[in-house]
């Protein structure tokens, strides 16, 4: 009886091997890293995927010390939504298409323009894309993947956290705002330039929609404005550029009521190049000066920024947790009266000048 | 022959583990869609009332010492009657085992094992489940004290690191605390929560010491009931109440949101469906044994190791069935309704007449 039980257990533990059955070999994957999606002139979305190129994989190499680069091959589709693309390409090449490696989503400025909503859907429920995957922008996402030979997978993986200015926007991030006039994300924008990722500064949207966009200097102050992610971040204390600065520590203080914000900035910075001789002698005056510089620099990207409806500060949030009157926020925030305050602290140096 | 026995510790892990159960999966979207931002509110009344119910499911354990249940009810509801409460009791407990596979499988099947089919993880689990309960209580109870270990580690790192992607502000405004919305069926899912009080009904016999059992009961039911809050939190801070429940497994998606880089598997939500599979493991042993232990106090003469060996083959044809989350809402709603009559409303009963009865002399 015993030995008859053993059997029948071994025999119905035997079904456990069809684990096997559905398994998918590695050439018949297509692995990607990146999407980039765009609109054409004809109004047709167009996709751009980012593929590992496993050709020159195959077989490996004994030569442990040398170090294979990596190569991408680019896949284009045209149709009217995402699952059509993919469809597509996937008939195209063949094989599956696995989702779980990819690194960054980059859209194109003129589809960004029309809203990111209808497009998002598909990103954030599908189970094989990582919700922290990171959301760019770019003028021309075909160009971008084309030049680029892994940069921006390197960048979106690790590299992004040894780049001071740049504060992440991730998948989740954007789809929490897509649909709210509360906060304004904002996604960040690369460009090629002579075979380089450049990042170029931050774009705003108004809910899913691209209104605006910082340049480099701007999109460094948007770091202090922001109050996070402004650590070893460089600025100039001076219109004319005479004294470059390395920021320290920011600590944001927001006094609100329902008709005005008051902003106050405590920086710490240190000097790293200066033009003046001995800027440490006459420091006050120095910060004095950067103090008001800074305060109207900061003013104005603030003010650029409400005139269009877009809270880049997320105070409509405040003002909801608050309980106040958030109705129409988009129309309250361009009349709302915002001020700040910049307390700036030039630390002592460390290096050899004064 | 000597009675198993099990000790302060792990009944204090049985009891957290059953505590905690498949709340975490998908209470946070019912709560959130119904309750916003207020969830919390009906969690921290569920919490008040489970630790009453094991204050009155001590108490009636101690006045019936060396009895479970199934057995001191006659004295309360006669024969007749305690027999339907007893079989209602290992329906329901069968239900539980069933209902917390299904939930499991639910958040399995979309976040990592998409193309498995449900009988090879049934084939895996069951029979674990079935080799611990022929080895009786007590080994039993040393693996979930062995796991509980595991499972405190877990606990820590699946929450505190989304923490760093939190705004408490989103909890806000604070306003009536949605206590307009907690009326009718969202008071019903109170029930549903902290069931692992109902366990003691069973296992108070084969305690060691009922020294501060109340205390190591509170204590334990606490903790789950922090996981619990953790897990409708968590999303909500991260994501905010609008987007937060648009998903169907907010507490895992707030867990995608955080990356570990340094770490091999990278991402931590990659851990969570394999804290739910021991959780799984420990509930369907529970379940099973409490089932056991019902269906042999009526009927004395089937042997526990031949009712637990049925009853886990019977939940394993059930299980082949994959649920949708419809019909898992359904189950959950229902089977809340029943927790109430069984371990609520009969209990109470019981432990108000116990108050006013005489014993009779000998």
């Amino acid at each position: 009886m015993k030995r008859l039980l053993r059997v029948l257990t071994a025999l119905l533990l035997s079904l456990g091997l069809t684990s096997c059955m559905d398994i998918t070999e590695i050439r018949e994957q297509a692995f990607i890293v990146g999407f980039g999606l765009d609109r054409t002139d004809t109004g047709e979305l167009e996709i751009n995927l980012m593929e590992i190129d496993m050709s020159g994989s195959g077989g490996g190499s004994e030569d442990s010390s040398k170090t294979q680069e990596q190569k991408f091959l680019i896949r284009t589709a045209r149709g009217a939504d995402i699952p059509e693309c993919l469809r597509k390409i996937r008939m195209r090449l063949q094989k599956q298409l696995s989702l779980d490696k990819v690194t960054f989503v980059v859209f194109g400025e003129k589809l960004a323009r029309s809203g990111i909503s209808p497009y998002l859907d598909f990103l954030v429920r599908s189970p094989y894309i990582d919700q922290t995957v990171h959301v760019l922008i770019t003028p021309d996402p075909k160009e971008l993947l084309r030049k680029d030979q892994g940069s921006l997978n390197r960048f979106a993986s690790k590299g992004h956290a040894f780049v001071p200015a740049y504060i992440p926007t991730r998948l989740w991030q954007v789809n929490k705002y897509a649909t709210s006039s509360f906060k304004s994300i904002h996604l960040n924008r690369f460009k090629m330039i002579e075979g380089e990722l450049n990042f170029e500064g931050e774009s705003f949207l108004l809910k899913d929609k691209l209104v605006t966009q910082l340049d480099g200097i701007e999109s460094r102050l948007f770091n202090i404005l922001y109050g996070k992610d402004s650590q070893q971040v460089i600025l100039y204390l001076d219109p004319e550029h005479q004294t470059s600065v390395q920021i320290g520590s920011v600590r944001r203080k927001i006094s609100l009521t329902p008709e005005r914000v008051h902003l106050v900035y405590r920086i710490q910075c240190e000097i790293l190049e200066s033009k003046e001789k001995s800027p440490y002698s006459n420091i006050l005056a120095l910060e004095e000066k950067a103090n008001r510089y800074w305060e109207k620099e900061l003013t104005r990207i603030i003010n650029r920024t409400k005139a269009k409806g877009l809270d880049i500060l997320g105070l409509g949030e405040k003002f909801q947790s608050r309980g106040w009157d958030t109705s129409d926020w988009e129309e309250k925030i361009k009349k709302l009266d915002v001020s700040l305050e910049v307390k700036l602290d030039i630390l002592s140096p460390a290096g050899k000048r004064d | 022959m000597s009675y198993p026995r099990i000790s302060a510790t792990e009944w204090f892990v049985i009891l957290t583990v059953s505590s905690i159960a498949m709340g975490p999966i998908r209470f946070p979207a019912y709560l959130a869609k119904q309750m916003d931002q207020h969830g919390w509110v009906l969690l921290l009344a569920a919490l008040s009332i489970s630790l009453w119910n094991t204050y009155i499911a001590v108490a009636l354990s101690r006045k019936h010492s060396g009895e479970s249940i199934t057995e001191w009810s006659r004295h309360y509801l006669g024969k007749p009657l305690a027999a339907v409460y007893t079989l209602c009791i290992a329906i329901y407990f069968f239900v539980w085992g069933m209902l917390t596979f299904a939930e499991h499988w639910l958040l399995t099947s979309y976040s990592t094992l998409k193309e498995t089919p449900v009988y090879l993880i049934v084939l895996l689990m069951l029979p674990v489940v079935l080799y611990m309960l022929l080895q009786g209580l007590e080994a039993w109870a040393r693996l979930f004290l062995l796991l509980g270990y595991v499972l405190v580690i877990w606990l820590i790192v699946i929450n505190l690191p989304q923490l760093v992607n939190s705004d408490f502000s989103n909890l806000l405004p604070l306003g009536n605390f949605g206590i307009d919305k907690m009326a009718g069926m969202n008071a019903l899912t109170i029930f549903y929560l902290f069931k692992g009080f109902a366990v003691l009904y069973f296992l108070y016999p084969y305690l060691k010491t009922e020294k501060r059992l109340f205390g190591l009961s509170a204590l334990a039911t606490g903790v789950a009931g922090m996981e619990l809050l953790f897990a409708f939190l968590l999303p909500l801070t991260v994501f905010g109440a609008k987007t937060a429940k648009t998903f169907t497994f907010p507490y895992q998606e707030s867990m995608e949101t955080v990356p570990f880089y340094l770490l091999p598997f990278e991402k931590l939500s990659f851990i969570a469906p394999l804290f739910f599979v021991l959780v799984t493991i420990m509930i369907l042993i529970v379940s099973i044994s409490c089932c056991t232990q019902a269906i042999c106090s009526l009927f004395p003469r089937l042997r526990e190791k031949t009712v637990s060996t049925l009853i886990t083959i019977m939940m394993g044809l059930t299980l082949l069935q994959s649920l949708s989350v419809h019909d898992v809402d359904f189950l959950v709603l229902s089977t809340a309704i029943v927790f109430g009559i069984l371990f609520f409303l009969v209990p109470n009963y019981m432990w108000m007449v116990s108050l006013f009865k005489k014993e009779n002399p000998a």
